[in-house]
């Protein structure tokens, strides 16, 4: 890979590469940090990696960074150990039946629950339903066959959309759920 | 499992085909048929469309140019022969570009010796001579005194910008998590 070629790919696959890292992590810090590392990585295997297979190869790459980004963190951090539900965090703060549900509350539920949930659940619902990859190149890039990914994906919606289902319950139920954005 | 909960499960699982448009015609009419009197599985339907939709309208995110800058930096100067090439990891990749305390120290250092030179050379002159001055000399002495005083600004600016990065940010990231509010991304708020 020339060096022309490398700054190609890094302005093509910059966003997605940080956009990965920053719903993984949920810190923009640390995503400017695992990007620049991808980079690297990639420029010191240039001579290994080709064109074709640059985006699956700094996926790869930028999950095994977020992963390990994410445990030195939990090391440190351990609030994602808290016994505290979030869904029954939200469902406490429903006091009034009638309430609509909240786009803002429903996003930060939603992205709380995508952050709860284990790998490769985790980086099959960023890849595919954030990011819009095909199930091929998340296979490529998780190295899973595409069987697996379609059933890791449709497990983690499935947990995702019992989480809120447990906080919302009753407001799910055929009724129009607005939002200060859009209805959805 | 009984009878009931068997079909209760093979609708269950359906969901999320149903949400995606996917499931085949001989399914899709027993799941609409059972959609239309069981309140739960159109509690489970409208779950499952909600995570899609508040996922898929996500914003993009972009990458700040800082970061992709310091790579192609580092990329050209490798390539140059001007830098070592490096792997993952180790001391010399491209850091973060942040202030340390030495560069503060130096800083306030530099703007404090400009200080006193200025002061030192005004004084000088008013003590020791009473000799009127020409109008070259003043306007010589004045872009000298322009020239430090950008000097001196430069180096403030320069210490500014490290109080902000060296002190006010891990303070106010300390005070994030002593009232337990992590960051959290601006697209998610």
């Amino acid at each position: 890979m020339t060096l022309e070629q490398f700054e190609s790919a890094v302005l093509e696959h910059r966003n997605r590469v940080y956009g990965f890292a920053l719903h993984f992590l949920g810190s923009r810090q640390e995503a400017e940090d695992v990007t620049q590392d991808v980079f690297i990585r990639l420029w010191d295997n240039r001579e290994r990696i080709d064109v074709d297979t640059q985006l699956s190869w700094v996926l790869r790459v930028a999950r095994n960074a977020c992963v390990d980004q994410y445990r030195k963190r939990r090391t440190r951090d351990n609030r994602h150990d808290s016994s505290v539900d979030a869904a029954s965090e939200v469902a406490a703060t429903m006091e009034d039946p009638d309430q609509q549900i909240d786009n803002e509350k429903l996003r930060q539920q939603i992205m709380d629950s995508v952050d709860r949930l284990k790998e490769p659940y985790k980086s099959i619902v960023v890849l595919r339903e954030i990011q819009d990859l095909s199930y091929e190149e998340i296979g490529v890039a998780l190295e899973l066959p595409l069987t697996s990914v379609k059933v890791y994906l449709h497990r983690a919606r499935k947990m995702l959309r019992e989480t809120l289902r447990s906080a919302y319950g009753d407001l799910l139920g055929g009724a129009s759920i607005s939002t200060s954005e859009q209805t959805v | 499992m009984s009878r009931s909960n068997h079909r209760d499960a093979w609708f269950d699982e359906r969901v999320e085909s149903y949400v995606d448009g996917l499931l085949p015609i001989e399914e899709l009419e027993a799941f609409e048929a059972r959609l239309g009197e069981d309140e739960r599985l159109r509690e489970d339907v409208s779950a499952a469309r909600l995570v899609v939709s508040v996922l898929r309208s996500m914003p993009e995110e972009e990458c700040p140019s800082v970061v992709t800058d310091r790579v192609l930096e580092f990329a050209r100067s490798s390539e140059s022969g001007r830098g070592e090439m490096t792997t993952f990891g180790r001391v010399d990749r491209p850091a973060v570009r942040r202030y340390t305390p030495l560069r503060l120290v130096r800083a306030a250092t530099f703007v404090a010796a400009a200080c006193l030179a200025i002061f030192m050379l005004v004084g000088k002159d008013a003590a020791t001579s009473d000799a009127a001055y020409s109008d070259a000399e003043v306007q010589r002495a004045l872009k000298e005194a322009k020239f430090a005083l950008a000097l001196v600004s430069d180096a403030g600016r320069d210490a500014g910008r490290a109080i902000r990065t060296d002190a006010v940010a891990p303070v106010s990231e300390a005070m994030n998590i002593v009232l337990g509010e992590p960051t959290i991304p601006a697209g998610r708020n």
